[in-house]
Order: structure tokens, then sequence, then C-alpha cells
């Protein structure tokens, strides 16, 4: 059954420059999927179509095969959860306190969160391996347990989708793999993914799906093994990308020179 | 996962309703953050307070005044129920509604140095009272309503103007448009005063500018306490939801909220209660900008706990302040150099002490 579906959409800046361009995508349950591109091909703004952050000019966006605008807030923010590329916290919470703010779309009206959503809120930061941060304030976090600590509140939400936008872009590489071993963990478990990346490697060893974006279209869906061909690459990045299959993983490289 | 020592284990365990735990809390493991339980401290201590200040003051002599005076005693009886009670009531209304009124803006605006003035609604207090000084009389009533319907004037305009503003996000242009309002009252303030009486009015303009709670009337409580109960009520209500508010605009969409709207009725709550007790008091420093600093630094930063704590030690503040103004001098200190004396010196203090919590 399709969880999310984006069917010919259109999208525009007031200006007139067009950032979306009949775009069509299905995310399936307990899929995970990513959107592959260069910066500036419109992965962001896929991703705020898909919340229901920004309304489409042509097209229709549906989950669980329903229009997304006749979703409720809160039900839709029980369904859907967003890991935003930079978030900027102003107020020194600590951890379970921001965590804690993933429970919003479950709570009545004016509750505030109970014993039962600090336990979901504890679980999450389980799942995300960082319980032990749990009393830090956000302040002193590093780069990557910060990251860790925005999909932890996402996963506090209890989504059947994630988004994430560009996950792993400015983590280093052993903050990448736990990351990308999350994400797997979670689909495994029949939360379906949704991310962009504008790194391939980080697409391919993590994605069922990988779709190809540039210019605010869709070139190419598909596995990795079909999709990430030299060719497609060159297209969509403009720049010869050689690659190489090794242990069952496409590695990426290019020519300096 | 490395083992996690049980001091610093998660909460939960703890039992005891829900403790959320804080910054600072893993590493000095002495100090019990029970954020009810300090709530409930606080609210000890503003009884407290507003006890002493029914007895403090300046009759019969500078001092406490005996409960055996206070029995026999016909005049001092009708001064503490006429004169001490009403303004220590105000006094509590004012300290409540500037401290939520910051929480809420500094929050919502999620910039830790606006406070509750800033969309138009001092500015256009002020000038509301120097007008009402100036073109009827120095009556209480006049100026106190002409300086109600300028602080939500100025309220309105910044409304309108951020609605026509072709520039930025919501908040960008309630910004931009509080500003220039404020700006716009300033302005006029100035115009005023040059043709106000130099003997006369313009010492009263001048007073009023001060602030202070020496001609608060049970008239007075009466005309701010509806609005002021009000907008701290939907404020107090909405405590928690102000954390979702602090966040970036998409995220507190995919949490399922309408920040545009919630956003406008939690900054249009907060003002009302701000601009209905500054009609009475007069601009009051300091207390809206550093109450809410001072909250989030002992009990932490979720405005579930930050906001009342802020309410109450708002009230604390101002009953302390306006108990110094009318009884250390013979003549009336005005509150708002009190207010922004002490709390300039205990904000710095706060700031500079206990510097382990913080680094931002």
């Amino acid at each position: 059954m399709s969880l999310l579906e984006l069917r010919c959409v259109d999208f525009a800046w007031p200006g007139g420059r067009g950032v979306l361009d009949q775009l069509s995508l299905t995310v399936d349950q307990g899929s995970m999927a990513a959107i592959l591109g260069p910066n500036g091909a419109g992965k962001t703004t896929l991703l705020d179509v898909c919340l229901g952050w920004k309304k489409p000019q042509a097209g229709g966006v549906f989950l669980q095969e329903r229009p997304l605008s006749s979703f409720g807030r809160g039900e839709r923010g029980r369904l859907m959860s967003l890991v935003p590329q930079h978030e900027n916290v102003r107020f020194d919470f600590s951890v379970t306190e921001y965590v804690l703010l993933g429970r919003a779309p479950h709570l009545r009206p004016l509750a505030a969160p109970g014993k039962r959503d600090l336990a979901i809120a504890m679980e999450a930061l389980e799942a995300t391996g960082i319980v032990h941060l749990a009393l830090r304030s956000i302040a002193r976090l590093s780069g990557g347990e910060y990251q860790l600590m925005l999909i932890a509140r996402s996963l506090a939400q209890e989504p059947s989708l994630l988004l994430l936008d560009e996950p792993a872009s400015q983590l280093d590489p052993a903050n990448q793999l736990r990351v990308v071993r999350m994400l797997r963990t979670l689909a495994s478990r029949g939360i379906s993914v949704l991310y962009t990346s504008h790194n391939p490697q980080t697409a391919a060893v993590a994605a069922d799906t990988i779709h190809l974006l540039s210019d605010g279209r869709l070139r190419f869906s598909g596995p990795p093994q079909e999709v990430l061909t030299e060719r497609n690459l060159l297209e969509v990045y403009g720049v010869p990308l050689h690659v190489v299959w090794a242990a069952k993983n496409p590695h990426f490289y290019w020519d300096v020179d | 996962m490395a083992q996690v020592p049980e001091s610093r284990r998660a909460p939960g365990a703890q039992g005891g309703g829900v403790g959320l735990p804080r910054p600072g809390t893993g590493t000095s493991p002495s100090q019990p953050r029970d954020g009810t339980r300090f709530l409930l401290l606080l609210l000890l201590l503003l009884v407290a307070v507003a006890a002493l200040s029914v007895f403090l003051g300046r009759y019969p002599a500078p001092g406490f005044l005996s409960l055996h005076t206070l029995f026999h005693d016909p005049l001092a009886q009708r001064l503490v129920l006429a004169i001490r009670l009403p303004r220590i009531v105000a006094g509590i209304l004012l300290g409540m509604s500037l401290g939520a009124a910051g929480t809420v803006f500094q929050m919502v605006f999620a910039n830790p140095l606006v406070e509750p003035g800033f969309l138009g609604v001092s500015q256009g207090a002020a000038f509301g009272a120097a007008l009402g000084i100036v073109a009827v009389s120095a009556n209480p009533a006049i100026v106190e309503a002409s300086a109600l319907v300028f602080a939500l004037g100025g309220l309105w305009l910044s409304w309108i103007l951020a609605r026509l503003i072709r520039y930025g996000g919501w908040i960008l242009r309630l910004v931009l448009a509080g500003i220039a309002v404020s700006a716009l009252f300033s302005a006029g303030i100035g115009a005023v005063k040059l043709v106000a009486d130099p003997l006369s009015q313009l010492q009263e303009i001048t007073f009023w500018l001060l602030g202070g709670l020496w001609n608060v009337t049970w008239r007075d409580v009466l005309f701010v306490a509806p609005p002021a109960v009000v907008g701290l009520s939907v404020v107090y209500l909405l405590r928690w939801k102000l954390n979702v508010l602090s966040l970036d605009e998409r995220v507190a969409h995919s949490l399922g909220s309408a920040p545009g709207r919630e956003r406008v009725l939690v900054l249009f709550s907060a003002t009302l209660a701000t601009a209905a007790v500054v009609s009475v008091s007069g601009l009051i420093g300091w207390v809206g900008l550093m109450i809410p600093h001072a909250a989030r630094r002992l009990c932490g930063t979720d405005a579930a706990k930050s906001l009342p704590s802020s309410m109450l030690l708002g009230a604390v503040f101002i009953l302390l302040c306006d108990d110094l103004a009318r009884t250390v001098l013979p003549v009336e200190i005005p509150l708002g150099i009190l207010t922004s004396v002490l709390g300039a010196g205990a904000f710095i203090t706060l700031m500079i002490a206990r510097r382990e919590e913080r680094n931002r």
C-alpha cells in the first residue's frame, strides 16, 4: 500500500521560478527511499510539499490514499514527522525536554506531556543510542549528538513516515554510519523513511529506492543498482562521476583533472 | 551503549510526577530540580511578601504597622484597605503580566532580548498618557483610559502594518512593524512634551514615564484586572505549547501545530495583559526582559515551568521594589527607577554567577 503519494505536483515561488515540475512519487509502507540530487534541485521543497508546509500549485499529495488537505493538523503530525537539515533551537532545553516536544501531536490541546509520553521519549532516546545524554543541555551537544537528538524527537512522534532532510551531510563517517544503520533499523520495524541527500554514497547504502532529482524533475527512479549509473549521474550532476561496485555497494569518485 | 551511571540515568524511574530533567542536573546531582516544588516555594514566597507588604509603610512611622494599631486605629484600617491592598493587588497583576508576557515574547520570537512592550504597546501607552495629560487633564482615570486605548492602538497598528509589509516571514514582519510603530509613538511623545506646560504637565508626563503604583485605587484594580486575568489565563493554559512555538515554523508545523495562528493568540493575550497593567503603572523597565531570564535560570527552559515561575518571580520582584519605593524615603521613589536599578543589578549578578551553566 502506498503511504505517501505525490501526483503530478507543480510548485513555483510567487515570483514565478518553478521549483518542482510535474513530479510524481510514491513511498510504500515500510520502504526506505532517498531523493538524490545536486544542491538546489528542489529536494527540500519536495519534503515541504510532502509535509503540507508548502502547497503545490497543481497536482495532489496523498497520505494513506487520502488527500493530505483532508487531514487534521494533529492527525498529520501523528503520521509524519520531519528532521530538518538545520534546526536552530534558540533556547537551552535539556535533551529530554526537547525530545518530549515530539509528543505534541499526541497531546490534548492544553495538556503537557505526562509519564507515558516521558516513557516514549526515553524509548526514542534509546533507539537513537543517546540515553546517556538525556539530561544534557542541548547547547553542549556535538554536531553528531545534535543530529541524533533531532531524530529522537521525530521518533517520539511515533510516525509512520519519517522525512529527513540531509540527515548525514554534516556528520563524520562514524556518525554517518550510525545514522544510516539507525534508519535501516527503523525501516525494518515498519517505519517508512524518505530522506534527501546530495551525496550518492549515503543514498546508495541505505535506500531501497532512489529518486534522482534535478531542476525540479524526477529523472530516474528505481533500485540503486539500476539508477546509480555513470550515465544517469552525469546527466543529473553535470560532471562525470565514476561508479565502482565493490562488496555489493557502489562507490563513487571523480577525476580532478 | 556503555553503562550509564545511576546518577545520570534518565528520569522516569525516579517516581513522583513527571520530573523533567534539565541542564546541569547531571553535573550537580546535589540540587534537586523538582519544578513543582520550586513553584510551590515561589508561591509561598509571594504570599509572604504580599502579607508583609500590607504591614510595611510609613504610617504611623516608617516600618511595620503593628497588629495593635491595625485593630484600634481607624485611619490605619482605612489606609490598609483603601491604599495598600489595591496597590498590592495591582503590583501582583503588574509583575505577573510583565513576567508572563516577557516569557511569551522571548519564546515566540525565539529571541531572549525582546520584551513585552515590543509591539508598540509601551510607547503607545506612554503616548496615550502624555496626550491625556496635555489634551484633557491629569485626572488619573482619563490618563489611564487614554494609555490603554493607545497601548491597544499600538498593538493594532503593529498588527495591520505587519500584514501590509511585503517582505520576510510573519515574525520578522511583526518585529519590523513593532519597531516602526514604537518609533512613531516615541516621536509623538516628543511632540506632546514640546507643547506641554513645563511647570505642571511636563512633570506629570515625566513622572508617568518613570512608572509607579502610587495612585492605585480599587477602581484601577477593577479596570485592569479583567483584561490582565484573561490574557494571563490564556497564556498560562498554553504554557507547554510555548516550547513548540519557539521552534522553527516548519518544525512546529510538522509537530501538528499551526504556528502562525497559535503564536498570534499567545502574543495577543500577553500584550493585552501588558497593555492593561502598563496603562495604570506607567513604563516599568527591565522586568519583562529580566524576570524571564531569571526564571529560566532557576527552573529550566521548559515553559511549562518557566512561565509560571516567571509570573511568580515578577510579582515578588514588583512587590519588593514597590515596598522600597514607598517606604525608604519620605517621598515616593518612582518604581520604574527601582526596577531598572535593582533589576539590572540582579541580572548582572545572575549572569556572572554559576558560569558552569551556560555558554551562549
